[in-house]
């Protein structure tokens, strides 16, 4: 939804305006010695650069951000047929470069234990908990993929009888 | 009864019941599988409403600390409930020996026969060998345990049945333990009389009786009804659990002569049905209030003889207590066994319902109180309006007194309007700012004081939450004063004089105060907060003289109007909108605990219905 | 499950079966079985009626029709006599003669002398004698049934050639006997022991009792046979399903191929861009 936030940013933007035009009018026609100007300028560049700094990590932060928006379809697509992916929100790429925990821990249980898809490959599986701590979503296997862990199960079942048969022989 | 049931059908009967148990647990197992999906559902989206709305929270916003309080309060409060349902055991399980099976109790003397009983029932034999037990197929092989030892004079050492796979039987041999067997469906457990068992062991035993879905009590018919055994048979009765008298051996051994091999050949036979008949009516009477049918003579040995002629059975005796078995195995209590674990799963599903109803008020109750103090932004921001019109209307007013000196002077009148210009504009911003800022403090104090207690008025009990911890997070209201000026406001130097700006005039007024920027008469919004929102004045020359009263009405109204509109838009912006903002959220959390309270009941529902259709 | 899986699992639940049934075997029972076999309307169930002394009555149908569907069994004082279908009359009991043949301790293979030995006999003789094994040429008894319907020259003649066949195909020569139950038949209702002699019946059980049946060493040869081949299918049936299970994972690993790569690839970017992040946040510092 959208929301009047920005509203405010342009109160900010006009109050900021609305200052620095004080202070240069507080600044102008001082004329003291060359010193204090020389420290002013000084004070100024210092000022500007960790503005610039400041607005530089801001950026990538967007940037790290934006990046992760952007890849939430390439990956709800990539698991299509196999696990439905519905993501939550308007923002939902979790992560923050700043952080200095690696990931946004994963609501216990995972979806992998919920789910009981430890017939996964275990790099799969590693890779569903970060999908999962990384995004605001709900994932939920198709009905295709359950099947395997069934069949797997009835193979295995088979092949211990086979197994106890050929004991007992 | 018509029907024979004979060894193999009542081991296929507990078998039965075996499948039975198992199909309830795994159906309590596949509701909380459910259970467990929904909860997940929960917790997800609960964490991702949460954290999303606070990162939509702007900086600048003054509310922005306190919602930002209050969703992180939330936030806690939710992870302590989802913590504290998640400690709960839902007991989905059967507890061994005592809920998985039918459990049949066995007392009896040492040499009563009870040992030959529980032989029989296990193998078919009342004295197996190995070539026999070898012969059945494993999955109907009898699984053997035992207590400890309790210490009985020629009793058997540790382990020993388990060791055997079997019970002692033999001339001068005791059996001293409390020892079992276990077979799919029926859990076997044999005893020495209630008094030879001490301690631990007499603990154990009475856990057994409590639980017993069966309790047989063994005499050999050789010395039927000792005093010692009566005496422990009315203390069982007392328990009021079904129990069953068995005259075991209730056989003899008939000699005949062969003449052909030239020596003595014995048969098994039942005691004549007159003796036996007497016993049992000796032991009835003895008890008093005993039912004659919870009396059986019976023999194992010749049971075992004569396995394959059903009149014989019936002789043995064996058959009526197999048929005792086999309605007991589908009687009520056993039946309540079986549903223990979805009995279990439906209460803690009562829990859970209960859990949700302070968790759902807190919600609601926060969401109203919001939802009223953002109806009430308007009439607080009234107040304060008016205040601010009033020193407006003021200041006017005295300068528009002190002109009266210069009424024949067009000149100074000029002059002196456009000196009082600057000041009105200057105290413009000043009363707006004032009137904002303490419309800001009241709803913040307001605000805070209501959210605080929505959580002490919940009545939430969760372990390791204090809810004082938890309204901590969120922020006190601003206090007027004690920050600079316009502190909760940034630059409204720059939004007045936009606001004033704005104002398009008719006639000499709207001249004199200069023009407005693009768009029309009394258009605020975009307009006023353009880059280009700087003052722009015009300076004409006025010929005010008789219009110095329509004048001054003119620029009373004006400047009022300014205040007005100002401030209500202002504070709609920051203030009634961020509550809004607050309530989205609240009314989703809202929504969610709807969709878990629906899905709990619809799982209560489902869950007592399992229950009822098993029977119970 | 595809079609084929479920033929698996079908053949599977027959592999089973078998096995169980040849464990229950190892116990089994202590009287030999004699089988007869042959084609339809041989002689087979006359015979056992002779031999098993139902003279008045008839224990075995012996109609001209496909009487014998199943497998019927008499149990005398000292063996366990097993009549069974004839090996042309169905298809589907086929199955039934060969589980009869896997019971069967001794087997009297019987022939009417209208001519040698056909294909779908020989076949039948070499499944039996793989079965037998090394008993084989001790424990399969031919025996040319109703010997009554031709001249003695005749009837030598088609022994000699159906000995020669069994010699050919089977590698041994079986011992043999002429029969005719029809003569032995009315040689005891009339009480005439000549034509008694004359049907060889006795002769017939003598040999049966003769073979000094040692009846477990054959049945453990036979059922060790049958266990081999047992434990083949099962090495098959294993490989198959292993073949099945490795399929699947492998379809596993290729679906979510494309889901690791892209997680893998963020993973790096989200790595790399960390990386930068803290360098140009310690440069500010």
């Amino acid at each position: 939804m959208a929301l009047p936030w920005l509203i405010g940013a342009a109160v900010v933007a006009l109050g900021a305006a609305a200052v620095s035009a004080f202070s240069d009018d507080s600044d102008s026609g001082s004329g003291g010695n060359g010193d204090e100007e020389r420290r002013r300028r000084e004070r100024a560049e210092q000022e500007r650069k960790a503005r610039a700094h400041k607005e530089k990590l801001e950026s990538m932060k967007e940037a790290f951000v934006q990046e992760g928006m952007q890849r939430a379809n390439d990956l709800q697509q990539s698991l299509e047929g196999q696990i439905k992916v519905i993501l939550l929100g308007n923002k939902p790429f979790k992560a923050i470069l700043d952080n200095d925990e690696e990931y946004h821990n994963p609501v216990s249980p995972t979806y992998v234990e919920v789910y009981d898809l430890q017939f996964l490959p275990q790099g799969t599986q590693d890779y569903l908990v970060k999908l999962e701590s990384l995004y605001d979503v709900e994932l939920e296997p198709e009905e295709e993929l359950m099947k395997v862990p069934v069949r797997l199960k009835e193979i295995d079942h088979k092949l211990a009888q086979l197994k106890a048969l050929r004991e007992k022989l | 009864m018509s029907d024979l049931i004979l060894r193999e059908q009542l081991l296929t009967s507990f078998q039965t019941l075996k499948s039975d148990f198992m199909a309830s647990l795994d159906d309590a197992k596949k509701l909380d599988s459910e259970f467990q999906k929904a909860q997940k559902t929960f917790a997800v989206r609960m964490d991702s409403h949460i954290r999303q709305a606070q990162k939509r929270l702007p900086e600048e916003n003054p509310l922005s600390s306190q919602i930002d309080g209050i969703l992180s309060a939330i936030s806690d409060t939710d992870k302590a409930w989802q913590a504290n349902l998640a400690s709960y055991d839902k007991g989905l399980s059967f507890r061994q020996d005592f809920q998985d099976s039918l459990l049949v109790f066995v007392f009896g003397k040492v040499k009563s026969g009870k040992s030959s009983l529980g032989n029989y029932i296990a193998w078919g034999h009342t004295d197996p060998s190995e070539n026999l037990k070898s012969s059945v197929p494993i999955s109907l092989q009898p699984e053997y345990f035992t207590a400890a030892n309790t210490n009985v004079v020629n009793g058997d050492a540790d382990d020993e049945a388990k060791h055997r796979r079997e019970f002692r039987v033999g001339a001068t041999e005791a059996t001293s333990s409390i020892q079992g067997f276990r077979l799919p469906g029926l859990t076997w457990v044999d005893s020495p009389g209630l008094h030879s068992v001490t301690g631990s062991n007499g603990k154990l035993a009475q856990e057994y009786v409590a639980h017993a879905d069966l309790i047989l009590y063994i005499m050999n018919s050789a010395a039927p009804g000792r005093a010692s055994d009566l005496k422990e048979i009315k203390e069982l009765k007392s328990k009021g659990k079904e129990t069953l008298i068995l005259i075991t051996g209730s056989d003899i051994n008939e000699e005949d002569w062969d003449d052909e091999l030239g020596e003595i050949v014995t048969r098994v036979q039942m005691k004549s049905k007159e003796t036996r008949q007497m016993q049992r009516e000796y032991i009835a009477k003895e008890l008093e209030d005993i039912d004659s049918n919870d009396i059986l003579s019976n023999s194992a040995r010749y049971a075992q003889e004569h396995l394959t002629d059903p009149k014989e059975m019936q002789n043995s005796g064996m058959v009526q207590l197999f048929s005792r078995l086999h309605s007991i195995s589908q009687n009520q209590g056993v039946q309540i066994k079986r549903a223990v674990p979805m009995t279990n799963f439906s209460n803690f599903l009562d829990k859970c319902r209960k859990e949700l109803q302070p968790y759902t008020k807190l919600t609601n109750d926060l969401d109203a109180e919001i939802a009223h103090l953002e109806s009430s932004v308007p009439k607080v921001m009234a107040r304060y309006t008016r205040e601010a019109q009033k020193e407006m209307y003021a200041i006017i007013d005295d300068t528009f007194n002190s002109l009266e000196n210069y009424r024949d002077d067009d000149e100074q009148m000029n002059q002196e309007l456009r000196y009082a210009r600057r000041s009105w504009n200057d105290k413009l911003q000043q009363v707006i700012g004032i009137a904002l800022e303490n419309g800001l403090a009241d709803i913040t104090k307001e605000l805070k004081h209501a959210v605080d207690n929505t959580w002490y008025s919940a009545s939430l009990e969760l372990p390791n939450f204090s809810i004082e911890k938890v309204t901590e997070q969120i922020p006190d209201g601003q206090v007027n004063g004690t920050k600079k000026r316009n502190s909760g406001w940034g630059g409204l130097g720059g939004l007045v004089a936009g606001g004033v700006a704005g104002f398009m005039l008719g006639g000499p007024a709207g001249a004199f105060l200069g023009s407005s920027l693009a768009g029309g008469a009394g258009s605020m919004a975009g307009s006023a907060f353009g880059s280009d929102a700087k003052l722009k004045t015009k300076t004409i020359e006025l010929n005010v003289g008789d219009n110095l009263e329509s004048l001054k009405k003119q620029l009373r109204d004006s400047y009022a109007s300014v205040v007005k509109t100002v401030i209500e838009d202002e504070s709609k912006k920051v203030l009634t909108s961020t509550l809004a903002e607050m309530r989205t959220v609240t009314l989703l959390v809202a929504t969610e605990l709807r969709e878990v309270n629906e899905r709990v009941e619809a799982m209560k529902a489902l869950s007592l219905q399992k229950i009822i259709k098993n029977g119970v | 499950m595809t079609a084929k899986d479920s033929m698996a699992s079908a053949d599977l639940d027959v592999l089973l079966k078998q096995a169980s049934d040849i464990l229950a075997r190892k116990q089994g029972q202590d009287k030999p079985v004699i089988a007869v076999w042959g084609m339809m309307n041989a002689g087979k169930s006359y015979l056992l009626n002779m031999l098993t002394h139902h003279y008045n009555a008839e224990y075995f149908p012996t109609k001209d029709t496909r009487e014998t569907a199943q497998l019927k069994q008499f149990e005398g004082e000292s063996y366990i006599f097993l009549d069974t279908p004839g090996l042309d009359a169905h298809d589907a009991d086929d199955q039934v003669a060969m589980d009869g043949a896997a019971k069967a301790d001794v087997v009297l293979f019987v022939h009417q002398p209208k001519g040698e030995l056909e294909k779908i006999e020989l076949d039948f003789l070499k499944q039996l004698k793989e079965s037998f094994g090394v008993y084989a040429e001790k424990n399969i008894v031919l025996v040319i049934s109703k010997a009554d319907a031709e001249s003695l020259e005749k009837i030598e003649q088609i022994e000699q050639k159906v000995l020669e066949q069994c010699h050919l195909h089977l590698g041994f020569a079986p011992e043999s006997f002429l029969i005719s139950g029809t003569r032995f038949h009315k040689g005891i209702q009339q009480h005439k022991d000549g034509l008694v002699k004359a049907s060889h019946l006795q002769e017939l059980k003598q040999h049966i009792e003769t073979l000094g049946i040692d009846v477990r060493a054959v049945r453990e040869e036979r059922i060790r046979h049958v266990q081999n081949t047992l434990l083949l299918e099962i090495s098959a049936a294993e490989e198959a399903l292993n073949d099945e299970k490795l399929q699947l994972e492998d379809n596993l690993y290729w679906n979510f191929a494309r889901f690791n790569d892209a997680m893998l690839s963020l993973d790096l970017s989200m790595t790399l861009k960390k990386v930068e992040y803290m360098n140009e946040r310690i440069l500010g510092e």
